[in-house]
């Protein structure tokens, strides 16, 4: 289903849910690619690598009555921008932490990651953990029952993806929309249209400050 | 003298009967199992053969260029030569006859090729009497020498390469995957050609198609050289199928006159490789000694090596080399041209291989249809069906291109009707005399002083014209300025008279770098051809010394905690582009990087991602000289990315972002309090944009038009460029809210580069400097400091730099007294003291009023209908705030005075004093609300 039409769905009857959704994770493990694959349903093998942030939506239909937009923030992966991820996790009410199934490596990053945004982050913030490039079994260097124990331990959801073959990408954003506690941000999402300081990304503050502020 | 010109350049010296010669193979289709990103064989290929353009000799063709056409279908552009060696087996009746001499200086020379071609790794695999060449002079010429290198040993293509006619038996029993080739097989290669071409018969008996006989027989003597020592003498050699007469002449004893030519034969046709001499070693062969006792024949008189490369400094002895020995009034257009820039202006001319080859019907192109594969396999391996499109092996057929079109196009463009171009090089200089233009106080004041960088400062050239333009980025609406240089930037680009002419111009210019420099710039601000663009940016950049050397003197292989960094990016950057994407663009690259940082080591500059990105323009335009594309980038990144890559950064680019900002308000004040409203900060969008200087927001060809003004404007331009884009995007932009600006952090194939560079200019030209001033940037001084402050100077409140994080909140930017001065009766001061404040003493004309009154005023405001607003407070107003306002009201041009009031006072600047007088107006009519008018004049 496009987004126009969820869109148009969205205004003719039921609810628009709006979220802020940040991308984690090591350098090269396909955060790009597994929103182009969403967002766009394309793959591209030569995706370039994210300066900065790249800021992208995406809107899809939990049922007949809600509709969920994705404001989706893909963050750099080298160490060094890492200065800049608050700037992007602050106000976020969910996080994809991504690592390469065919990369040890990146597991660790990617547990680094999920203990800063719960140290740092939105205390409510929903959080998955994707390893991605399943595609590439054949040189798999992390068991996914040991990702999946961690995920479990940790209170995450878990999906092996593949941007490439478009495995499990959507199921990945649809879980994370299913499970963000929709009657409680109701309230929320009604005021963020009038509130500019709720837009998008929180330069001026320096320290983490609350999600509701409406 | 002539820093960049290359063994080639200096050597150029077009025949009338050189020809471009093409041929043409597809590699295998595909190869498997090539990692996460595959690359193709045809990319490893075009990688491959960028090196062999770089190789020169008098005895070997030159590579020119390698196009990649339909279905990955690979088209060779080289040196031909119409004559062969091959003719002589169609004239068999002449062949004997030939002396000893002759052949002598033909071996001498075809050794000479193949040890300079070992030297630079590469055996040739491939040599038969049809591909060795000669010239008018009879200069030994060989062709398709590449081809087993291109291939990596034949690795890549479907097909075998050398004729199993002129191989050794190594050649064709070597073990699987050890592709071990050496020049010792084309030794046994001109052994058995010369024996052929003295004997008159074919080495082997029968024809061409009994292709197993003759593996057989070679495979027997690989066999039999084992248990003998001298294979030749043998008896069972006349059983393996080699002519008599070969034989005879091999074995013969008599003769005393071609005793050393036997000889040497017989040293070529070693069977035994460990035997056989290398190309290298058999130049000292006794057959050679006696003609050659100093190792030169006569061809080598007249060619030279680089001898002066990179040198300053003015050798006069070799000056003579490059005045026209020869001043026919007919000569040939393209007489001591380098056959790359022949082929270039081919193209330009309209020339394409693919096409040309297609017209001629040389290209059978199968159907998609047909090109399915329809083979099944059955058992133990076998194909049943149409196994291979043969249409895309490699055939030897050599086509050569017609220069006639090219010659009568560039006779015209040269001769005496040519079209005449106006090369203006006002292109900076486009002045409105009803505005300001800071480039030319910029140039007056560097001129006075005699300091400063010499690119900096020299925007402009006196206009020989005098056009009068209107003026622009007013409230926004841009009105590109018109140039007077008369086409478009393409098609001056596509225009083969125009570009014939340009580069004739640069390589002048460039052959007499750096004395030229000045002058290089001065045309560049027209256009740069895009033939010889890697050279001019290296000279503009002012690349100079023996940067071969710099290079060499850094460690590149040195393990480093961003290696993994760098080979998780190289293999991402820019891909769709040939060179890059192919292994030896990814080794290149990241060769490069890894220079930079161990370079940078000292300066605290690290890899961060985006540098392969603003690394990549370079090595493209000089991807077979790393050394250069090092340089370039060394010296470019302290002019215009400063600090960028400081391991902490942050304060320089918050502080690029906040000037930034404040120059969209300066120059678009709706468009900036927009995305201002909707929350969509340059920190969200504009990082890659300065970081990688755009290489990351567009392709390499936009990239390549962008910087080719980047680097003759002032340094300030990638700010203004900055701007452009979002002016050029205007219409979208400001319609949207925050969740519509999704599509704008993409690319932006719709952005117009030449419109862009020239808004650019028009904006940066009514920009004060002090107005962009950074505290980062290159050479930095605030010109509100005077300069040769002396020590005891005491500093005032306003000479402290602003703290960042209040530069980043204000909208507007800052302006200087002295800049303030400059813009006279464009600008309204509008004071926003109190009235008693204001009568003590104010700027002349300014305006005083309650700054929390601005909708009553606003109207007042722009019925002044002046192009700069400037806000004059005190220490700790609400200047900056009601600047902030001003520019939501979208009033242009708002700058706050650094300083306020107290700057006038203490620091007062010639052609302003404060003025106190008491001669108010006011502009209120009820009287409650104060606005006040100073009428007193300059």
């Amino acid at each position: 289903m496009s987004t126009t039409n969820n869109r148009q769905n969205a205004h003719a009857s039921g609810k628009l849910y709006q979220f802020k959704l940040v991308l984690l994770g090591e350098s090269a493990v396909g955060k790009s690619s597994l929103v182009l694959r969403f967002v766009k349903d394309q793959f591209d093998d030569y995706r370039e690598s994210t300066i900065g942030a790249a800021f992208l939506t995406q809107t899809i239909s939990l049922d007949d009555n809600t509709t969920v937009k994705f404001e989706i923030w893909d963050t750099a992966g080298q160490e060094r921008y890492k200065s800049l991820a608050p700037m992007y996790y602050r106000n976020a009410n969910c996080a994809v932490v991504v690592y390469d199934i065919t990369q040890a490596s990146s597991l660790d990053k990617a547990k680094s990651w999920v203990k800063e945004l719960q140290r740092q982050a939105d205390p409510n913030i929903v959080i998955a953990l994707a390893g991605n490039k399943s595609d590439l079994s054949a040189r798999r260097a992390i068991d996914s029952e040991e990702a999946q124990a961690y995920a479990t331990d940790t209170g995450l959801l878990f999906f092996e993806t593949s941007a490439k073959t478009a495995v499990n990408v959507n199921e990945l954003f649809t879980s994370i929309a299913k499970k963000m506690p929709l009657e409680q941000l109701a309230a929320n999402s009604r005021g963020r249209g009038s509130s500019s300081k709720q837009r998008g990304v929180d330069l001026t503050s320096p320290t983490s400050s609350n999600n509701c502020s409406c | 003298m002539a820093t960049f010109a290359t063994d080639k350049e200096i050597n150029a010296s077009f025949q009338q009967d050189v020809h471009l010669g093409v041929n043409s193979f597809s590699a295998v289709a595909g190869i498997e199992d090539r990692d996460v990103v595959p690359a193709t064989a045809t990319t490893e290929i075009f990688g491959r053969f960028q090196a062999l353009k770089t190789l020169l000799h008098p005895n070997l063709c030159e590579y020119v260029e390698i196009v990649k056409g339909k279905h990955d279908r690979l088209f060779v552009v080289f040196e031909y030569h119409m004559n062969h060696l091959g003719e002589l087996y169609q004239s068999s009746g002449q062949v004997s006859k030939l002396g000893i001499s002759m052949l002598r200086e033909w071996a001498f020379q075809i050794l000479k090729a193949l040890a300079y071609l070992n030297q630079n790794g590469i055996t040739h695999h491939n040599l038969a009497p049809h591909n060795i060449l000669y010239d008018v002079e009879g200069r030994i010429k060989l062709a398709d020498y590449g081809l087993f290198y291109m291939t990596n040993g034949g690795v890549d293509v479907d097909f075998p390469i050398g004729y199993p006619h002129y191989l050794p038996p190594e050649a064709i029993y070597r073990q699987v995957n050890k592709p071990e080739a050496t020049g010792k097989v084309d030794v046994w290669s001109l052994g058995v050609i010369l024996a052929e071409i003295f004997t008159g018969s074919p080495f082997w008996e029968g024809n061409d198609k009994d292709i197993e006989k003759l593996f057989s027989s070679l495979w027997k003597l690989q066999e039999e050289e084992e248990h003998n020592d001298d294979i030749w003498e043998k008896f069972f050699i006349w059983e393996l199928g080699i002519n008599e007469a070969i034989l005879e002449f091999l074995q013969g004893t008599d003769d005393d006159d071609i005793v050393d030519f036997r000889k040497f034969i017989r040293a070529c046709l070693k069977v035994d490789v460990s035997n056989r001499c290398s190309p290298e070693q058999l130049l000292s062969h006794p057959f050679f000694s006696s003609s050659y006792g100093h190792g030169l024949s006569n061809n080598y008189k007249y060619w030279w090596k680089k001898p002066f490369l990179q040198s300053q400094q003015i050798d006069f002895d070799e000056e003579s080399l490059f005045e026209p020995v020869d001043d026919q009034p007919n000569k040939d257009v393209l007489h001591r041209m380098p056959l790359s820039q022949i082929y270039y202006f081919w193209k330009l001319a309209g020339g394409d291989v693919e096409t040309e080859l297609a017209k001629r019907g040389y290209l059978l192109s199968t159907p998609p249809i047909e090109r399915i594969p329809r083979t099944v396999k059955v058992q133990d391996g076998k194909e049943e069906g149409t196994t291979e499109d043969t249409a895309f092996l490699f055939s030897d057929t050599i086509y050569t291109l017609s220069l006639k079109e090219l010659r009568q196009r560039l006779e015209v463009a040269t001769g005496p009707n040519r079209e005449a171009f106006e090369w203006d090089t006002d292109y900076f200089l486009l002045i409105d005399e009803d505005d300001m233009n800071f480039l030319v106080e910029e140039m007056s004041d560097n001129d006075n002083s005699g300091s400063g960088d010499e690119v900096f400062g020299k925007y402009l050239f006196p206009d020989p014209n005098n056009h009068k333009v209107t003026s622009s980025s007013t409230n926004g609406q841009t009105t590109p300025p018109t140039n007077n240089v008369k086409l478009p930037l393409m098609n001056r680009e596509k225009d083969v008279g125009y570009q014939f002419q340009r580069v004739a111009l640069f390589s002048e210019l460039l052959r007499q770098y750096p004395a030229s420099r000045d002058e290089i710039i001065h045309h560049a601000k027209v256009d740069i051809p895009p033939f010889l663009r890697g050279k001019i940016w290296a000279a503009i950049l002012g690349v100079k010394g023996d940067y071969q050397a710099l290079y060499d003197s850094f460690k590149k292989e040195t393990e480093t905690t961003t290696d993994r960094q760098i080979d998780v990016d190289v293999p991402r950057c820019h891909q769709y582009n040939q060179l890059l994407s192919s292994p030896i663009g990814h080794e290149k690259l990241r060769r490069l990087l890894k220079c930079f940082i161990a370079a940078n080591a000292n300066n605290k500059l690290v890899y961060w991602q985006g540098l392969d990105s603003l690394c990549a323009p370079f090595l493209t335009l000089n991807f077979n000289d790393e050394a250069l594309a090092f340089s370039c980038l060394h010296t470019f990144i302290p002019k215009f990315a400063q600090d960028f890559f400081l391991s902490d950064n942050s304060p320089v680019i918050t502080e690029y972002l906040a000037v930034f900002r404040h120059l969209l308000s300066f120059h678009d004040p709706e468009l900036s309090s927009h995305l201002d409203r909707i929350g969509y900060h340059p920190e969200l969008y504009a990082i890659r944009w300065f970081l990688t200087l755009f290489t990351h927001v567009f392709p390499l060809e936009k990239t390549y038009h962008l910087w080719d003004k980047i680097l003759v404007g002032p340094p300030s331009l990638p700010l203004f460029i900055g701007i452009s884009i979002l002016r050029q995007l205007r219409e979208m932009l400001i319609k949207s809210e925050f969740n519509d600006c999704d599509t704008f952090s993409e690319s932006f194939p719709d952005v117009d580069i030449e419109k862009c560079i020239q808004s650019a200019l028009s904006m940066c030209k009514v920009t004060p400097p002090s107005v962009i001033y950074r505290v980062h940037e290159p050479f930095a001084t605030p010109d509100t400091l005077h300069n040769g402050v002396p020590d005891h100077h005491i500093q005032r409140w306003w000479e402290q730099p602003i703290p960042i994080n209040d530069k980043k909140t204000e909208l507007a930017p800052r302006i200087s007294l002295k800049d303030l001065v400059k813009l006279k009766n464009h600008v309204l001061v509008i004071d926003i003291r109190s009235e008693q404040e204001f009568s003590r003493g104010h700027f002349p004309l300014s305006v005083n009023m309650d700054p929390t009154q601005l909708e009553q005023f606003a109207h007042a405001l722009r019925l002044e209908n002046k192009k700069y607003h400037v806000v004059l407070g005190k220490r700790g107003d609400l200047g900056p705030q009601f600047a902030a306002d001003l520019v939501r009201a979208n009033f242009p041009r708002v700058a706050v005075l650094t300083g306020g009031i107290d700057v006038m006072r203490v620091d007062p600047e010639e052609g302003v004093s404060v003025c106190a007088c008491r001669n108010f107006t006011s502009g209120s009519k009820n009287g409650t609300a104060a606005y006040r008018k100073c009428r007193i004049c300059f």
